[in-house]
């Protein structure tokens, strides 16, 4: 009896152990596959996920025996992430501040290249309680709007928007997704939301009832650039290059545009 | 400090190994977590407005909202404990859900609850209280996310400890209401402040829920957790201060209130100056 | 204080019973587990709701009944508001509170002030000796001294009615004879129900006792009675069902097999060797089987054959303790004429009808009334001074105090006048004939002891004779053929009969008829003591020998015993007793002379300190219920230890000491002298119960007033 319950107790500790063990040599990217296989990782952000992954789909179909692995989280994860060592091929950043960190670590193979931009846009819930039609309409006081904090892109952006109009928006909350801003709105808790175009479009082609979409001429004030560029140190420097001259390239650019992305 | 000379029981080498193994599970992430913060900056990085704010913001609202949890749930727990009624198993594990749902869940669920157009936050909204974007919304989420960690202590050291003392107040005249503030309330007191403690911790603790029900602005309703999570976004050497003040925050108020004597002590000053 | 009626018919748990207490009467009741004891505890508590049932306080607080349950009206009084406390097996003290708080609780629940439930703490800490426990915590106690906490908080509640359940059944053994004390004290003159498996706490502690098996009142009435007379199956096979009170109390009527047959240990030296320790008997257990051998012998002491009449004269003078062997009825009334209460005047009552203090009437004075003779008839208008005691002349029919006459004092000459200022009734201070007792009146019942009141009242009454018990004839028998008798010169290897001198002198005092024998170590001797006729007719009541009985190679008289059993002559028993001194102890009864019926024989050790103190434990209040022995029993008390104390916990110890200037008890002797010589210095007999090993000085031990 003592012999069994020891030999259980040291099972359960190899257990304990293997299972500490078990993610070590996972996630391998730029694994080089028997047969020929190669795998491309891709970074991007998460704004980019339904674009790049039909980029992405259609480059498979060009390139038989490449898979693309695609990663999409916030662009400062992402950074944060490849200068932790992560082993990605191609990085696709929603912001320039967040490329500029990878290029001053080093990290990047040659010059990002801008390959879209994005605007703000003002999202209400479908009947529009506070009657919103402008930006300026943003600044009255009582009507509840929800933005990004000034630390993620979006916010930013909106930053920028205001100073250069000059219309002083007060928040009821500083939302560090935009998905947080949408969500607030789509469900009537807040009267208004500035969001990118992309991602009030994005909603709308999930459901058109969701929100009601106002474009306004200030965006232009704030344009967001993504750039791309191939990661230092990638095992398939030419195939993550040949992955950006995709997305910069004329097909890749019609799947952009077609999701609400402005030319770069 | 007297030497301990007494011998205690012996446990198998096993579990003393996954034992020592699980300890470290928990604690090298915090561990390793502390070496990669920049603590030349700390000190600047903690005592910025924002970080004041949100650490201000989050032990007020912990504070409330433990307060809250008490008075609430221990009803709860005493009803669950002493009563019987059919389907009473049903109610319990209902009131034990949040400690199930993922806290953006629960954070949906209030929304649609207490949110503008939900029933209940409709009502309040003509009434004239708004709930939405304010602090009293990060404290209703704590409250939801953190009242069964209470519920749950309570209920078992009341069921632990059977209802003689209760039997014995009753029979010495003592009403219902007098026995429980006189012998029930404190002779679970241990369980009591146990109970607050870990829905303190959980209220510290609290991202989900806010973030979803709440919002996120600085001074109303961004609570460290949230505040962390913002600052990561620019400077992770700041969210690691943070983090680490959080910890500090919470090591402090474990040690705290969980001193046997803090606990011990309270139930004696409340009961002995009510009994006789 | 209420009394209690309780009424249970539950099918549920078929449970059919119906008790009622009196005000302030303690009952027990007793039974196997699952009788239905704690459904009838539950129901009085308002715990348990039986399908059918009433629980009624009759009487409460002069308001008549209170219906605390009534299943056919559905009412149900919540247990807080019942009045009845309840007190389980575990104290269930509020263990986060302070002692003092714990026993404040209740009178706090019913609305006293803080300092008032405080004093009312205070008292009942005091009455069970915990005050000094007040201000603990009720978590740091032992399991004997929270149980004493947990009576006196019960009692501070001042209940209408108290629930025992099995008070004592948790506590550790050594407490549990000071918390019975403790419990018996706290009882008194309070309605109160004692669930208990133990029938010495019901001895102790109840004035009633039910007996419930299987759901049913089997037994019922006062406790002495049921626990002395079993009659249901329960009680008699209990292992002891044995302590009255004590070991010192009235000692117990047989159940079925008083001997105690069913002992190992019977007859034979060879049965002992092997039976030995575990067959040891307890103090009480031996008491009772003593008493129930020996209680109808000496019932017939009243018999009409051995009755005798006794002049109430000689009585007087009798040097012995004699009680009535019938009731003695009055021959005259007493006080046998009218006579005055008061010194005064006898007046005729009409004569003083107008007299107010602006008008008072005066009367003539008469010749003055002698005590002892009969004065002349008292005419109308005239008064005669009377003292206290002297007949009231005819004509007469009332007596004025001399202080209301005028002038208030005696020394009138017969002719004078005297004025009373006020009217009088007729009868005043006149105490009329047969105001007392009448002729025919039972003056003494029988059994009374003849002691200086009944005798007084005996002659008051006019009796001149009286039927008296005869005197119990008790034949002692000393064994051993070193022993010689007193007096005697003494050979080598000789020693005088301490032991017959003592037990024959202290016989004597108790007020048998004993005639004392040495039978030397001789099976054939001793048989033939018992079977040959003594001289006149005059055959013994009780045998009492000592010697002869422990385990040593030749002891006579369990060898005799042995052989008289043998031969169908007696029924014999011995073995030890867990006593120290006096375990080795035998009891028979055995066919003595030509009398058709047994004779109960006392077997005591030869050590005549263990003779003594075993004569205290098992004759000497049976003999004195016998003889009519005023006070029938030693006097007792409790008192602090001067010194500490060891004792074997497995006996009980019975210590000589003596009472010192402060009120200790100090201890004479050790514990196993065989000196008599330290037992005369005693005064006191020092009880060591079993399952005490040691007391410290200043511990309190019952002791009993020997000297």
């Amino acid at each position: 009896m003592r012999k069994l319950s020891g030999a259980l107790g040291a099972l359960a500790l190899v257990g304990t152990l293997a299972l500490a063990g078990c993610s070590s040599d996972d996630g391998g990217a730029s694994g080089q596959d028997s047969g020929g296989h190669q795998t491309l990782v891709v970074y991007a952000a998460a704004s980019l996920t339904d674009t790049f992954t039909q980029i992405a789909h259609r480059f498979e179909a060009d390139h038989a025996g490449v898979t693309v692995k695609l990663s999409f989280a916030g662009s400062s994860d992402l950074v944060a992430q490849l200068q932790e060592g992560a082993p990605a091929d191609v990085f696709a950043s929603a912001d320039e501040p967040n490329m500029k960190k990878l290029t001053d670590a080093g990290l990047a193979a040659g010059d990002p290249v801008p390959f879209a931009t994005n605007v703000l846009t003002i999202v209400t819930p479908p009947d529009d309680p506070a009657g919103i039609t402008s930006f300026q309409d943003l600044g009255k006081s009582g009507v509840k709007v929800d933005v990004c904090a000034p630390q993620v892109p979006c916010g930013n952006a909106a930053k920028e928007v205001e100073e250069a109009t000059g219309v002083t928006i007060k928040p009821v909350s500083e939302e560090s997704k935009v998905t947080d801003v949408l969500a607030k709105v789509t469900s009537g808790e807040a009267d208004a939301g500035l969001v990118y175009v992309t991602d009030a479009k994005g909603a709308l082609a999930k459901d058109p009832d969701a929100l009601k979409q106002i474009d306004f001429p200030e965006s232009s004030k704030a344009v967001n650039t993504y750039p791309v560029v191939a990661v230092k140190g990638s095992k398939h420097a030419d195939l993550a290059k040949e992955f950006v001259a995709a997305v910069t390239g004329e097909a890749g650019q019609k799947v952009l545009q077609d999701a609400g992305f402005g030319a770069p | 400090m007297r030497p301990d000379r007494t011998v205690a029981p012996r446990l198998p080498w096993w579990l003393v190994a996954v034992a020592v193994v699980g300890i470290a599970f928990v604690v090298a992430p915090v561990v390793v977590m502390a070496t990669r913060g920049d603590w030349g900056q700390f000190w600047s990085l903690v005592t910025s407005d924002s970080s004041l704010d949100a650490l201000r913001l989050s032990l007020f609202t912990s504070v409330v909202s433990t307060a809250i949890c008490v008075v609430v749930g221990v009803p709860v727990a005493v009803v669950l404990a002493r009563t019987r009624f059919p389907g009473i198993s049903v109610v319990r594990a209902l009131v034990l859900l949040p400690l199930v749902l993922p806290p953006v869940v629960c954070g949906l669920a209030l929304l649609y609850a207490f949110g503008r157009r939900g029933p209940f936050g409709h009502a309040l909204e003509n009434a004239g209280i708004s709930i939405a974007f304010t602090t009293t919304a990060v404290v209703i989420s704590h409250v939801f996310v953190a009242l069964p960690f209470l519920v749950l202590t309570l209920e078992g050291a009341l069921k632990v400890r059977g209802t003689g003392p209760e039997l014995a107040a009753a029979s010495l005249g003592a009403g219902p209401g007098r026995t429980f503030w006189l012998v029930t309330l404190p002779s679970v007191a241990p369980a009591l402040a146990g109970g607050a403690l870990l829905a303190f911790a959980r209220s510290l603790g609290e991202f989900g829920a806010t973030l979803t029900f709440a919002g996120s602005l600085q001074g109303v309703t961004r609570t460290l957790p949230l505040e962390i999570y913002l600052q990561r976004e620019t400077d992770p050497d700041a969210a690691v201060a943070l983090s680490m003040l959080l910890v500090i925050v919470a090591v402090i108020v474990v040690a705290l209130v969980h001193s046997a004597g803090g606990t011990r002590s309270f139930r004696r000053g409340f009961t002995d100056s009510v009994a006789a | 204080m209420s009394g209690l009626h309780v009424t249970v018919d539950d099918g549920a748990r078929d449970v059919r019973v119906d008790v009622a207490v009196a005000p302030g009467r303690t009952l027990a009741v007793v039974g196997p587990n699952g009788a239905g004891k704690s459904t009838l505890l539950s129901v009085v508590a308002g715990l348990y709701v039986p399908t059918s049932g009433r629980v009624v306080l009759t009487g409460a607080r002069g308001e008549g009944d209170r219906v605390l349950t009534d299943t056919a009206a559905g009412t149900l009084v919540p247990p807080a508001r019942r009045g009845v406390v309840l007190l389980g097996q575990r104290p269930e003290l509020f263990e986060h509170l302070t002692v003092r708080a714990n026993v404040a609780f209740g009178p706090r629940a019913a609305g006293l002030r803080r300092a008032d439930a405080r004093d009312v703490a205070s008292r009942w800490l005091d009455a069970v000796g915990a005050q000094g426990l007040a201000r603990r915590r009720a978590q740091a106690l032992s399991g004997g001294q929270a149980q004493r906490v947990a009576i006196a908080r019960a009692f501070a509640a001042e209940p209408q009615v108290v629930l025992l359940d099995e008070p004592l059944a948790a506590v550790d053994v050594p407490s549990v004879p000071h918390l019975r004390e403790v419990l018996r004290r706290a009882l008194a003159g309070v309605t109160a129900l004692v669930v208990t498996h133990d029938v010495a706490d019901a001895l102790a502690l109840a004035d009633d006792v039910v007996v419930v098996d299987r759901g049913r009142v089997v037994e019922h009435g006062p406790a002495a009675e049921v626990l002395d007379a079993p009659r249901s199956a329960f009680l008699r096979q209990l292992p002891a069902a044995t302590g009255r009170a004590g070991i010192l109390g009235s000692v117990s009527t047989p159940g079925p097999d008083p001997i105690g047959h069913t002992d190992p240990t019977t007859h034979t030296g060879e049965r002992e060797a092997e039976g030995a320790e575990h067959a040891r008997r307890g103090v009480e257990e031996h008491a009772w089987r003593v008493a129930a051998a020996v209680r109808p012998a000496l019932a017939t002491l009243v018999a009409p054959h051995r009755a005798t009449e006794l002049a109430v004269a000689d009585a007087v003078v009798d040097p012995r303790p004699r009680s009535l062997a019938a009731a003695a009825v009055a021959t005259v009334a007493t006080p046998g004429f009218d006579n005055a209460q008061m010194d005064g005047y006898a007046v005729r009552a009409a004569d003083l009808a107008g007299a107010s203090a602006t008008a008072p009437v005066a009367l003539v004075v008469a010749d003055p009334i002698p005590a002892g003779r009969t004065g002349a008839p008292l005419a109308a208008g005239t008064a005669a001074p009377i003292m206290t005691g002297a007949p009231v002349p005819d004509g007469a029919d009332a007596v004025v105090r001399i202080e209301d006459a005028l002038p208030p004092r005696f020394g009138q000459d017969a002719g004078d006048r005297v004025s009373f200022s006020a009217p009088v009734d007729a009868g005043t201070f006149v105490r009329r004939a047969g105001s007392d007792a009448s002729a025919g009146d039972v003056v003494l019942a029988a059994g009374a002891p003849l002691g200086p009141a009944q005798l007084g009242a005996l002659v008051a009454s006019g009796i001149d004779r009286v039927r008296v018990a005869d005197a119990p004839r008790v034949l002692l028998v000393s064994t051993g053929s070193e022993v010689r008798g007193a007096g005697e010169a003494l050979g080598p290897g000789q020693v005088h009969d301490a032991n017959g001198a003592s037990l024959a002198a202290a016989l004597r005092v108790v007020g048998a008829d004993v005639r004392v024998r040495t039978v030397a170590d001789d099976v054939a001797a001793f048989r033939s003591l018992l079977t040959t006729p003594d001289d006149g007719g005059w055959t013994p009541d009780l045998v009492v020998t000592t010697g002869g009985v422990s385990a040593g190679a030749y002891e006579v008289v369990r060898l005799a015993l042995g052989a008289l059993a043998d031969d169908g002559l007696a029924d014999a028993w011995f073995g030890h007793v867990a006593m120290q001194p006096g375990g080795p102890q035998g009891l028979a009864t055995v066919a003595v002379g030509r009398g058709e019926g047994r004779v109960p024989l006392v077997a005591f050790p030869g050590n005549p300190v263990s003779a003594l103190v075993s004569f205290e434990l098992f004759l000497r209040p049976l003999l004195a219920d016998a003889t009519g022995l005023r006070p029938a029993r030693r006097g007792r008390g409790r008192a602090p230890l001067a010194e500490a104390v060891d004792s074997p916990p497995a006996v009980h110890q019975v210590r000589r000491g003596a009472l010192d200037d402060s009120g200790r008890v100090v201890l004479v002797g050790g514990p196993g002298s065989h000196l008599l010589a330290r037992y005369a210095e005693a005064t006191v007999l020092v009880h060591v119960p079993v399952g005490v090993a040691h007391l410290d000085a200043g511990d309190e031990i019952e002791y009993e007033e020997i000297g």
